[in-house]
């Protein structure tokens, strides 16, 4: 029987800033004048499958403070959040989370 | 009058010669507007344009800001990483919303009462929606305010802006009924 030494592979770490991957972003929707109610309501319904209440309540949160937050995560999927509402035609954006609201 | 009525899983929409026809114009120009390269001196159609579907060129942020309301920028806060989302995306973005609008003039051209899957509703909604955010942009309407403003003192109106007023009304209304119709399927589908 042998015993082979087993090389011992050091993974070559880049040490990358982790900050831009543990930051979390934020999807958020702004009030405008065309936008109905029930439209914007039915888009956080059906998209996020929020229920009827929850989506009712943040959409009268971007009709009366002007805006809402409506989903927190990483970048990416903000990103993909923020152009499904732009695709729905609500005016929406993706932000890094200064912790503000 | 238009009308609008849940048949089964289906939706029913009337309209009236001169509405639909209305309707095909106002759509015909939004898929212009939707089609429109004015930045670009590429002559090739979009969908062979593999450069940009793969989002490998820039591409310029709209000069017009009802396009630019269409597609939007991701952050307005901050223009480098815009550009680049706008590099990569708005392609896409652009192509579902064309989409969209060639689902509502495949809808008009079949007569005047309309029977719309559930799907063809959605494309319907998000056309419309599209729409009137253009209407909206060349009324002037970008605030809750100016709104109120062009109801209030509607008879200052040109009779062309008076015009498009009575349309954007006329297309909330088909979006809310739609939109309305939809949601009361969905919750009626919960309740079995």
């Amino acid at each position: 029987m042998s015993n082979p030494t087993t090389p011992v592979l050091e993974p070559e770490v880049d040490v990358r800033p982790s900050e831009n991957l543990a930051k979390p972003w934020r999807t958020v929707v702004f009030n405008d004048p065309v936008n109905l109610m029930s439209y914007v309501s039915f888009v956080f319904q059906t998209y996020f499958g929020y229920s009827e209440e929850k989506a009712h309540s943040l959409m009268l949160e971007v009709h009366e403070n002007g805006r809402s937050v409506v989903a927190t995560g990483g970048r990416e999927a903000m990103e993909r959040d923020t152009q499904a509402m732009h695709e729905y035609g609500l005016w929406a954006a993706c932000q890094p989370d200064s912790g503000s609201d | 009058m238009a009308a609008i009525d849940a048949r089964g899983d289906d939706v029913v929409l009337t309209l009236q010669d001169n509405e639909r026809s209305l309707m095909l114009t106002v759509f015909t120009d939004l898929a212009a507007l939707l089609a429109e390269d004015s930045d670009s001196d590429d002559d090739r159609p979009d969908s062979e344009n593999w450069e940009a579907r793969l989002g490998l060129v820039d591409r310029p942020r709209p000069q017009d800001p009802a396009l630019l309301r269409l597609l939007p920028d991701v952050d307005p806060e901050d223009d480098e990483r815009s550009a680049e989302f706008r590099r990569l995306t708005e392609f896409d973005l652009k192509q579902a919303k064309a989409h969209n609008v060639r689902i509502v003039l495949l809808g008009l051209s079949k007569g005047n009462d309309i029977s719309l899957t559930r799907d063809e509703v959605l494309a319907w909604m998000k056309g419309l929606n599209d729409l009137r955010l253009v209407l909206a942009v060349r009324l002037g309407i970008d605030t809750e305010e100016a709104q109120e403003e062009k109801y209030a003192h509607r008879e200052d109106l040109s009779e062309s802006e008076d015009l498009t007023l009575t349309l954007y009304d006329f297309l909330t209304w088909i979006q809310d009924r739609l939109t309305t119709t939809l949601l009361e399927q969905t919750q009626g589908d919960d309740e079995i």
